[in-house]
């Protein structure tokens, strides 16, 4: 659910997420929905709808591989892992991110009027 | 993971996919419960938390898979699925529309054939037909226009002395006897200049092709080369035939080479059986030569301009050489064909270019416009059967409205909808395309057989080559798409409160859709009246034709032709050949009488000669005076076989023969123009410049001799006696049985008396007529056909819609008979809504014909273009079946029963 407040992510925000989650340790669907939220503060709301798309999309490409284990309530689930591209790509996206978010931060600098 | 490996796990990466998804909601509402909710809930909750499960699974199926064209072979399978399920509506709407393009298919084959295809040969754009406009007087012989015809030596000089072509080849066609197997056989054989092939571009697949060294002298080229379907069909392919010796005519000839496959010669639809020099003319055409005449009109030429050469720049450039030619041949003529024409205006004479890539378009010229007509209507035709099946889709759309909410309420974008939709009108348009590209070949198959063995037509096939293919598949999609995309978009257009409200029946976007349906009905039957209106006046004019007065009686007649020229026979063995033949016949049991005809009848072609008259003065000026008249050499009792009056005078007679004085008898117009007040009878005539010494012996009346609907020429009669050059005649034998019926017998007295010369054609008169007539009892029967068909299937579509009114209106009809209404006042109420449509379709579709049939009022003989019996006539067809179509709905209408009507909610 969505709170009026709150603005949509930009594309690509969501794959970076995951990733920087999945590189600190693997996880299943479930347990990165709820990693997030808690990390986030409760800042960022993640439509579950589009998690499980954008983890194929990361398979798909290659950043991220998938195993059948046991979670820690003792349900079969599918763990995502981070490959060694998926780091190089997480590196790329975050130092893209950054300079975008420097770029805005001036702009919005109060300064002169 | 490489992505073959992808593709074969894919169903485990899908069910992954759906265990991961089930067990994170499983965790979440887990979770849920533990803070306080209980498990249903929780559950609820958790689901709606996550949002669209089948949704989300299909978008993270699709990041596997190749959207496009995995939604696009779903969309087929599925459709496959759905029309298999309702087999009538497949049945019908396939039917429908394969009758239409099966229609497209057979004309649109032979139009390619005839008038799109270019010549076979290399670069056929470069290639131009010469004709040439100076008065042309002598012997003159041409397909369709003297202007095309050139004399050897003219076209040698040409040849010679032009700088604007880099070829200019000749060839004429002639029939020739072809001996082998102890029988004679008429072949097509093609009279062609040394550089025919090496122009066209053409390329041996067996020996060698002519060259120009193989058009030295007459009489000096006995070589040969054989059409490769003549090769294949009579030396089965045969390889060892290379440099055998072939008897034409009595002549031997070596065969030289076989022409590549697919090359015949410059004229669409010929095929030639074998090609012989041009110099070997006088052993092809025995009793003619006519090679070093300059007045001897008789081939046509095409040249292939030189390249970076304009059509208009090479006809100014050949302006002065044939000026120059003109002018020295002017007195060679004069001296050889008495020329009454002055000098001055001679040289006027100009030669015309025109483009040749279609070859001459011998065929093109009479065919044209009836084939752009028959193309017209198996348009008109296909567009109604489209219509059909645009109301078969828009009431089957209709049907399907629940199926369409449900899917909506999943989640289906309307587009997605309207492109299954569409999908399944486009797989309906592939299957029916398919079964009218069959439908059209056995169609087209059927109409070839049915052709005249005329050489021109011998090239045509039932082939559906890669244009026809192309042009089907088009039509066949393009329909698919147009009938299916309106009522597509009204089916995806379904809300979904009216889909699931079952009462809510005569909804607006019902009405709407019935009312198309209603127009669509309205434009098909304007559209048959149109075609019945064609149908009709083509019906009424080849009755006319069949009906007119020939002249002469052609009925009990066989004939047969017979060309002992082709077999050596000198002109004097030839006479004493057809005497004999013609007593052997006339001794047969059912043999009335028998004659002989050098100029068969009714068989298109004439031969006109220069004639003057004792006594009549030309005036000179007029070349349409008429002093060309229509000549043939006759035996005796040709008149009284034929049945033609003989008004004056007498018959030829066994004793006129050589020995005797030269003998002539003249036709009525002759004697009315040339004589007048005068009694011909013992006056002369002559031929060309002499002084007229043949004795007219006899009048007779005007005869049609060729076609039936041209009117009667002039015509002098020879008696065949006195043709001391004579090679071949048509015989007639009358007969108070049925004609067929002695045929066996004629033929194999031909054969006994004759078994060295070529006989062919034995058919009766009658055949000869309606073979002469072919092309307007095809186009006459396909147009009743074609409007037959339309007539048909405006049929079904009016059935359809008013079947489904009556459906719709089972309520109110139930309520009009529980309030006292009669069933006949209700199936009055049916017939009369369809009546309506009929009517204005019929309206509408007389006042496009009107124009129309003005159109075609050229291929029409001695009919009104407004003709009130047919549009009479069609209109009470048209609204007998329109008021037939309703019959069933209209009973059912009437077997209402108003209990059960009221209780269906």
């Amino acid at each position: 659910m969505q709170n009026s407040e709150q603005r949509d992510l930009f594309p690509g925000a969501l794959e970076m997420m995951v990733l920087r989650t999945l590189k600190r340790q693997p996880l299943h669907g479930y347990a990165l929905v709820q990693h997030i939220k808690r990390t986030s503060n409760d800042l960022l709301q993640i439509e579950e709808g589009s998690l499980y798309p954008a983890l194929q999309r990361l398979l798909k490409a290659g950043l991220v591989t998938a195993k059948w284990g046991v979670s820690a309530t003792n349900r079969r689930v599918r763990i995502y892992e981070l490959t060694q591209a998926g780091a190089k790509h997480l590196e790329r996206e975050v130092s893209k991110f950054e300079r975008m978010l420097e770029g805005i931060t001036r702009v919005l600098a109060p300064g002169e009027s | 993971m490489n992505w073959i490996g992808r593709l074969f796990s894919r169903r485990q990466l899908y069910d992954d996919l759906s265990e991961e998804i089930r067990t994170h909601l499983e965790e979440r509402t887990q979770e849920l419960s533990r803070s306080g909710l209980t498990r249903e809930d929780a559950a609820a909750e958790a689901r709606r938390e996550f949002g669209n499960v089948t949704l989300t699974e299909e978008r993270a199926r699709e990041i596997w898979q190749w959207p496009g064209i995995e939604s696009f072979f779903e969309d087929v399978r599925f459709g496959l699925r759905t029309l298999r399920k309702s087999p009538g509506f497949t049945a019908v709407a396939v039917l429908t529309l394969a009758l239409g393009i099966g229609a497209n298919t057979a004309i649109f084959s032979l139009t390619d054939q005839i008038l799109l295809e270019q010549l076979p040969v290399g670069h056929p754009e470069q290639l131009a037909l010469l004709s040439s406009t100076e008065a042309k007087w002598g012997r003159t012989q041409d397909d369709y226009d003297l202007k095309n015809s050139f004399s050897y030596p003219m076209y040698k000089d040409l040849r010679e002395h032009n700088e604007v072509f880099s070829g200019l080849l000749t060839c004429f066609a002639v029939d020739v006897g072809v001996v082998g197997h102890n029988s004679a056989q008429i072949a097509h054989g093609e009279l062609v200049s040394g550089n025919f092939f090496g122009v066209l571009g053409a390329r041996p697949v067996l020996g060698r092709l002519f060259s120009p060294a193989d058009e030295t002298v007459p009489g000096a080229n006995p070589v040969a080369v054989l059409n490769y379907t003549y090769w294949t069909e009579h030396f089965g392919g045969n390889p060892a035939i290379l440099n055998q010796t072939v008897t034409i005519n009595g002549f031997p000839f070596t065969i030289v080479g076989v022409a590549q496959r697919g090359f015949d010669t410059i004229q669409a639809g010929a095929r030639p059986d074998l090609y012989v020099p041009i110099t070997m003319k006088a052993q092809m055409t025995p009793g003619w030569d006519g090679l070093a005449s300059h007045c001897d009109y008789f081939l046509p030429m095409v040249g292939r301009l030189k390249s970076g050469m304009t059509l208009d720049r090479a006809e100014v450039a050949l302006e002065p050489l044939f000026h120059n030619l003109l002018r020295s041949e002017y007195t060679e003529i004069a001296s050889e064909c008495g020329k009454t024409v002055d000098l001055k205006h001679f040289l006027t004479g100009k030669i015309a270019l025109s483009g040749g890539e279609h070859g001459r378009p011998v065929l093109q010229h009479s065919v044209k416009t009836p084939l752009l007509f028959l193309s017209a209507m198996v348009a008109l035709v296909l567009l109604i059967a489209c219509a059909n099946l645009a109301s078969l889709l828009l009431a089957r759309g209709e049907s399907r409205h629940h199926e369409v909410a449900v899917r909506l309420a999943l989640g289906a974008g309307h587009w997605r909808i309207v492109r299954q939709l569409l999908t399944e009108s486009t797989l309906l348009a592939v299957v029916g395309g398919a079964a009218g590209l069959f439908i059209g070949w056995i169609a087209l198959r059927a109409i070839i057989g049915a052709m005249p063995a005329d050489p021109g037509l011998s090239g045509l096939s039932a082939s559906l080559n890669l244009a026809v293919l192309t042009f089907i598949a088009a039509i066949a999609l393009g329909s698919g798409i147009l009938c299916g995309l309106f009522p597509a978009i009204r089916a995806s257009g379904t809300s979904l409160q009216s889909a699931f409200n079952d009462q809510a029946r005569s909804t607006a976007g019902s009405i709407a859709s019935t009312r198309v349906r209603k127009s669509l009905i309205v434009a098909q039957v304007a559209m048959t009246a149109t075609l019945l209106v064609a149908a009709g006046l083509f019906g009424e004019s080849l009755v006319r034709t069949e009906r007119v007065d020939l002249g002469m009686r052609i009925e009990h007649l066989v004939q047969f032709d017979l060309a002992p020229g082709l077999s050596r026979y000198s002109g004097e063995q030839t006479i004493a050949l057809f005497d004999e033949l013609r007593q052997k016949l006339a001794a047969l049991p059912g043999v009335i009488s028998v004659t002989a005809s050098e100029n068969p009848l009714l068989a298109g072609g004439m031969e006109i000669d220069t004639v003057n008259y004792e006594g009549y003065r030309p005036s000179g000026n007029d070349e349409n005076e008429g002093l060309n008249p229509w000549v043939n050499h006759i035996a005796p009792s040709f008149f009284s076989t034929l049945g033609i009056p003989l008004l004056e005078g007498r018959e030829f007679r066994d004793s006129d023969t050589v020995s005797g004085s030269a003998v002539a008898i003249i036709s009525e117009s002759v004697a009315r123009k040339f004589f007048a007040a005068r009694n011909p009878i013992g006056l002369h005539l002559g031929f060309g410049s002499e002084v007229p010494r043949i004795q007219i012996v006899g009048i007779v009346g005007d005869v049609r001799q060729n076609d039936p609907r041209w009117p009667a020429s002039p015509s002098i009669y020879l008696p065949c006696a006195q043709d001391k050059t004579i090679t071949e005649a048509t015989f007639y034998v009358r007969t108070p049985l049925e004609p067929r019926a002695i045929l066996a017998t004629v033929r194999s007295t031909a054969a006994q008396v004759a078994p060295d010369v070529a006989a062919s054609n034995f058919r009766t008169l009658t055949e000869q007529l309606d073979s002469t007539v072919f092309d307007e009892r095809l186009v006459t029967f396909l147009t009743l056909a074609f409007g037959l068909l339309a007539a048909a299937l405006a049929s079904v579509g009016v059935y359809g819609v008013m079947a489904y009114v009556v459906a719709r209106r089972t309520r109110e009809i139930g309520i009009r008979m529980a309030l006292g209404a009669r069933p006949e006042n209700l199936a009055h109420m049916i017939l009369w809504q369809a009546g309506e449509l009929a009517l204005a379709g019929i309206v509408i579709g007389f006042l496009i014909a009107v124009p129309i049939s003005r159109l075609i009022r050229a291929q029409l003989f001695e009919v009104k273009p407004e003709d009130p019996a047919v549009f009479l006539i069609s209109a009470a067809l048209l609204a007998t079946v329109a008021l037939a179509a309703c019959y069933l709905p209209a009973r059912r209408a009437m077997r209402v029963d108003p209990m059960t009507a009221l209780k269906y909610e």
